[in-house]
């Protein structure tokens, strides 16, 4: 079992409490609130992604596919079966894992690029579905989906937020709990050589089919969390421009590091805010962060930090260490 | 004790080129048994038919009386196989305590839901598993290495971490792929300690190696292949002197001397 160092620890304790205390402050502005939602529902798709590319050595540019499939098959199941809302929520995630699982057949198959072409298809495939079938509400959408009910009313936007921050923190934990267990260790270390992997007892295919599942369902449960914030959902916002966009949030924070996953959600998640006149070149620019990240900084955007973190982690004990050394002179003088 | 493994016309071709041809062996259990031959010879091929990279073209490998020609890698492991690799497949970025845990894979029991729960069960195991590797680690002397990443020690240590990593599995059978590749002598002469080591515990070993000394300095039977095809077998003093085996060594000619 590996010790958590302080410094992750104090790290996560201020970042929680930034997440749980900001909103408070915005909670009438409807437009930062869904912002923070969306916020939110990224670090999901952000920290699956992290999961499979940066521990398992996969790649999906099919995950859009997948949000799309949870944020319909709950939406449905509420609107048209009159289920609570987490009814919906658990069978979409389900169903997300059950679909992963069997469209992961490609993963056991194919190489790096070819994986990342044929989820490509696979998400077409999805959105095309969606938009021609009658039941899905065709083009135009699904519209007055019902919002999600907190002691019988409506649940306002900052409730909303929580329930969302409960989820991150679930699926943050999940991914944790994988990457520090044997079923982490497979991943990795079919990553770091499928030979030497399977030599060691481990069942390739088994693992990645598991780990595809995996991240299928966490696909599965932002859509959810996206539908029943938006309360409108249209085949659109399910492309693979959107997968694409999911695989920036999981690349850039930091490949094989969950926290650089969340920094990287979170970065790539809020820049379209900052960039609104440039909202055009929205796909430009996460292909430039991509190469840009990918040349300069190969360990992420959570590189550079973690080493200025270092050095000031040094420095601090340095000056602590020499204040120490001036206190014992002074009694002795 | 008797024949842990046996290859019965053991065939492999790639297109047009036999790579083994035909080769019958039988490793006793217990013994250290070498593979030699010149660069070529197909001593590493005969090496990924037997630990299940390669299903033989034809003929049979079994295994304490199993038929594991067909059997893919990882089930050839979990009967009880362990292997090195002579251009060395260690996991570079995880530290030399995860390599070997990584080798425990088969013997950790951690079902992937109650890892989630973190239960006593996964943490007692996830601990005990810490603690094998690390014994492993002291017993091929890397006790100091334990935290250090893989790919940042020096050659003749990975060697003996590829070694820890494969008897994690607790194998009855060790492969060796040229283990004392690239070790200095004085490597060499600690490689072959931790060799009969393993060999005391009772585990067989089937080694492929180029250093003569270690080779002839440790096995009990030696197997000569040329061209894919088995020409010589017997004990190394033998062997040795064998004109057929001195020949593919130093081509027609050299036996004279």
């Amino acid at each position: 079992m590996k010790k958590v160092k302080t410094r992750t620890k104090i790290i996560i304790a201020i970042t929680l409490l930034l997440a749980i205390v900001i909103p408070i402050f915005t909670r009438e502005n409807r437009y930062y609130m869904d912002v923070f939602i969306m916020l939110g529902i990224y670090v999901i798709l952000g920290a699956s992604m992290n999961l499979l590319i940066g521990y398992s050595g996969q790649i999906s540019l099919g995950t859009a596919g997948f949000y799309g499939i949870g944020a319909y098959a709950s939406v449905l199941l509420v609107m048209k079966a009159n289920m609570p809302f987490l009814v919906g929520l658990i069978f979409a995630v389900v169903l997300c894992f059950l679909i992963g699982y069997v469209l992961g057949f490609p993963a056991t198959k194919l190489n790096f690029i070819f994986l990342g072409l044929s989820t490509a298809g696979l998400n077409t495939i999805i959105q095309l579905i969606i938009t021609n079938s009658q039941f899905t509400g065709g083009a135009s959408g699904i519209t007055g989906i019902p919002s999600v009910k907190l002691f019988g009313e409506p649940m306002t936007k900052l409730q909303y937020y929580y329930m969302t921050l409960i989820f991150v923190l679930l699926v943050l934990f999940i991914c944790y709990r994988i990457v520090n267990s044997k079923t982490g260790r497979a991943l990795m270390a079919i990553k770091g050589n499928p030979i030497a992997a399977s030599a060691m007892g481990i069942n390739i295919n088994r693992y990645k089919l598991l780990v595809f599942a995996i991240v299928s369902a966490m696909g599965g449960l932002a859509g959810v969390l996206y539908a029943f914030n938006i309360r409108y959902i249209q085949a659109e916002a399910f492309t693979t421009n959107m997968s694409f966009k999911i695989l920036t949030m999981g690349i850039i924070g930091g490949m094989g590091d969950l926290g650089g996953g969340v920094l990287g959600s979170l970065v790539a998640g809020a820049l379209p805010e900052f960039l609104r006149d440039l909202s055009k070149y929205q796909m430009t620019i996460y292909g430039l962060l991509i190469v840009l990240v990918l040349r300069f900084m190969p360990k992420g955007i959570v590189h550079p930090i973690q080493l200025g973190l270092d050095k000031l982690e040094q420095a601090i004990a340095g000056a602590l260490a020499k204040r120490k050394a001036g206190k014992t002179k002074n009694k002795e003088g | 004790m008797g024949t842990i493994l046996k290859t019965e016309a053991a065939t492999m071709q790639f297109g047009g080129l036999t790579a083994v041809d035909h080769v019958d062996m039988e490793i006793q259990a217990g013994e250290v048994h070498a593979l030699l031959g010149p660069n070529g010879a197909g001593k590493t091929t005969l090496f990924n038919m037997i630990s299940g990279i390669y299903t033989p073209t034809s003929g049979r490998v079994i295994f304490q009386g199993n038929d594991i020609s067909k059997k893919r890698s990882f089930e050839v492991a979990a009967l009880g196989i362990g292997r090195t690799f002579q251009n060395i497949l260690l996991f570079d970025d995880l530290s030399a305590c995860d390599n070997v845990m990584i080798g425990r894979h088969l013997k950790t029991k951690q079902p992937l839901v109650e890892s989630i729960f973190w239960t006593p069960r996964i943490r007692r195991e996830e601990k005990s598993a810490r603690q094998r590797s690390l014994e492993l680690l002291e017993y091929v002397n890397l006790g100091a290495d334990a935290e250090k990443k893989a790919g940042s020690l020096p050659y003749g240590k990975k060697r003996l971490l590829e070694i820890a990593r494969a008897l994690a599995l607790e194998p009855s059978m060790l492969l060796l792929d040229e283990p004392a590749a690239g070790m200095n002598p004085s490597e060499s002469v600690e490689l072959m300690e931790i060799i009969r080591k393993i060999r005391n515990d009772g585990i067989t070993i089937l080694i492929v190696e180029h250093n003569m000394r270690v080779a002839m300095g440790i096995s009990d039977v030696v197997t000569v292949l040329n061209h894919g095809q088995k020409i010589a077998e017997g004990v190394p003093e033998v062997v040795q002197h064998d004109p057929a085996v001195i020949e593919a060594y130093l081509g027609k000619g050299g036996a004279r001397q």
